[in-house]
């Protein structure tokens, strides 16, 4: 397997992972709101301790989101830095796929939803199955009000994690009885993310680095536009 | 030394390549002005995406008009501050992984600095001292400079800074965004002497700005001068042209009260502001009174800019100033609080915020 790289910051962990031949090296710290801070230092005391040089990396991959909008551009623009230097591609993952793997490889789950905090009264979501050995998406990934995604979740058959279950209205008793497992603490962790990347680099998707954009889901903002803000004059 | 500058802080991509011995290589310089124009203001979320799509086409667009690849590089320069946190942290944490990557040194650089150093992008660039007079829309400050790093705060503004006032003003006008150079444009066909509009304290010493004032009064007088919500054209024009002779003539008074107090000779403009051209002939005529001398930035260098990043960067790079891996960035940043350049004799771990 080749030297590759994994980032993710799109949750409040600050989270790297290193593939170096048939192993994977994590390291992984609680970082909200420092994710810039500890990203590169996390990189390069990951590869200083496997004793790899940064030349010796083929491959960058980085949670693309959803997620944390600061913490997956951090991620991107690490991404992007490192590409750029040190001339290698780039492959950007599902922040929620990673979720959806990781509760796989940790149990018998086949199935698994995830739902992730969006604040502002709203979660990401969308579901995986696992083929291969790889949580594959079976639904397109969302965002919206807590009860668009419970009426999701009561027609989902199988594991629901992630840490937008907290998130008031998602899960009721109704989907509590329906569903398989409630797991509300898996938070997306660049190590489990290295099945996912090892397949990627397998089948040619690392790619140059504008050829991934994180994906943020929600587009609009709290702002109002002029023709809505109050006015001296007519319009 | 080649040196990448990024800049990232509001609502322009900038991307330059300087050579500390053959000057500046490249620039790019990618405005979102569009996509703020139907908010009629930056939206810093909006901003922080753009920066993330922009900036890595625009480096290599630089380095290929400059004929040289990554591997060219001995330093990277980006902006860290002050600024809107999420746009500040694209082009730092871009900069900062790519030296790491290229294994070479990097600094993160005080915007201001940036601003405050374009003139000496130019061929004629001024020695030290000069008086540097910065606005824009986040800044208004009359600053003494004695070399890089070395900056005395003189005077700045107690509340909106000059370019606020001028977009507050257009917008009160319902001229589009930005409003600034709109108002600007609208005050050539205005009578300047038509309403008494204030020079907010320039009857009292100090070099300190205030300009909130004259924005009500544009609103009273615009208000005055309505007929049921409806504003005639060269009402319109007359209160452009009077807003503009009050913040002008405001900030020429206090300019030409800096050089006197210091004795200093050379003024510098820069910042947006620094690109409308009735301030320009007003500063030139006060700089020639005192027997002085005015320098400015190229127009484009005036408002954001990767060059200025990659300038300041180089002189700082030069002195031994390197960042660590730890990228900080630092919204709000007193440009006093800066270490001259004469004082950097070996690297040194820099953090901020």
């Amino acid at each position: 397997m080749a030297t590759l790289l994994i980032l993710d910051a799109s949750s409040t962990y600050c989270s790297v992972a290193l593939i170096r031949g048939d192993q994977t090296f994590e390291l992984t710290e609680l970082q909200p709101r420092r994710h810039a801070q500890r990203l590169l230092p996390m990189v390069d005391e990951l590869l200083a301790a496997n004793g790899v040089a940064r030349q010796e990396v083929e491959g960058v991959a980085f949670g693309r989101g959803p997620g944390s909008f600061t913490g997956i551009r951090i991620a991107i623009s690490v991404a992007q830095g490192i590409s750029l230097g040190l001339d290698i591609p780039v492959y950007g993952f599902s922040s929620l796929r990673v979720v959806a793997q990781q509760v796989m490889m940790s149990s018998s789950a086949t199935r698994v939803m995830v739902v992730m905090d969006a604040h502002m009264g709203e979660v990401f979501w969308g579901a995986f199955e696992l083929r291969d050995g790889l949580a594959m998406a079976i639904s397109a990934e969302q965002v919206g009000s807590p009860a668009r995604c419970a009426a999701d979740l009561l027609a989902f058959d199988g594991v629901i994690a992630g840490n937008g279950i907290k998130v008031a209205g998602v899960v009721d008793d109704q989907v509590r009885v329906h569903a398989e497992a409630v797991l509300d603490d898996v938070e997306p962790l660049a190590g489990f993310a290295a099945p996912l990347v090892c397949s990627a680099w397998m089948l040619g998707k690392f790619a140059g680095a504008d050829q991934y954009a994180p994906v943020y889901l929600r587009d609009s903002v709290a702002w109002k536009k002029l023709d809505e803000q109050p006015s001296l004059l007519k319009r | 030394m080649r040196v990448l500058g990024l800049e990232t802080s509001c609502d322009e991509t900038g991307i330059a390549l300087y050579d500390t011995e053959r000057g500046l290589l490249a620039h790019r310089i990618y405005s979102q002005i569009a996509l703020h124009a139907e908010y009629g203001g930056v939206v810093p979320e909006l901003a922080s995406r753009d920066h993330v799509r922009k900036a890595l086409p625009l480096i290599h667009e630089t380095l290929n008009e400059a004929g040289l690849t990554v591997k060219d590089l001995d330093g990277i320069a980006y902006t860290s501050g002050p600024g809107l946190v999420g746009a500040l942290l694209v082009g730092a944490c871009l900069g900062r992984s790519l030296a790491w990557a290229l294994g070479v040194p990097s600094v993160g650089v005080h915007h201001m600095e940036g601003h405050l150093l374009a003139p000496m992008l130019e061929d004629t660039a001024p020695d030290f001292p000069f008086i540097a007079l910065l606005v824009s829309g986040g800044h208004t400050q009359l600053v003494r400079v004695d070399g890089i790093g070395r900056y005395e705060l003189l005077g700045e503004s107690l509340d909106d800074a000059a370019g606020e006032a001028f977009d507050k003003a257009a917008k009160m006008m319902g001229l589009p965004y930005p409003g600034g150079p709109a108002l600007s444009k609208l005050a050539d066909s205005g009578d300047a002497t038509r309403f008494r509009f204030p020079r907010p304290m320039t009857d009292r010493p100090g070099l300190d700005f205030s300009f909130s004032g004259l924005k009500t009064q544009v609103r009273t007088t615009i208000l005055d001068c309505a007929v049921e919500g409806v504003l005639a054209d060269q009402d319109k024009a007359d209160i452009a042209a009077c807003f503009q002779a009050a913040v002008v003539d405001t900030l020429a008074i206090k300019c030409k009260r800096a050089m006197q107090q210091t004795g200093v000779k050379r003024l510098i403009i820069a910042g947006g502001v620094g690109a409308n051209r009735r301030l320009r002939e007003q500063l030139q005529q006060t700089a020639e009174s005192l027997k002085g001398q005015v320098f400015y930035p190229r127009p484009q260098f005036c408002t954001d800019n990767g060059a200025m990043i990659a300038f300041a960067g180089a002189c700082r790079l030069l002195a031994g100033s390197a960042a660590d891996l730890a990228v900080a960035v630092v919204p709000r940043w007193p440009m006093t609080e800066l270490a001259p350049v004469d004082t950097l004799a070996r690297p040194q771990g820099q953090q901020h915020g």
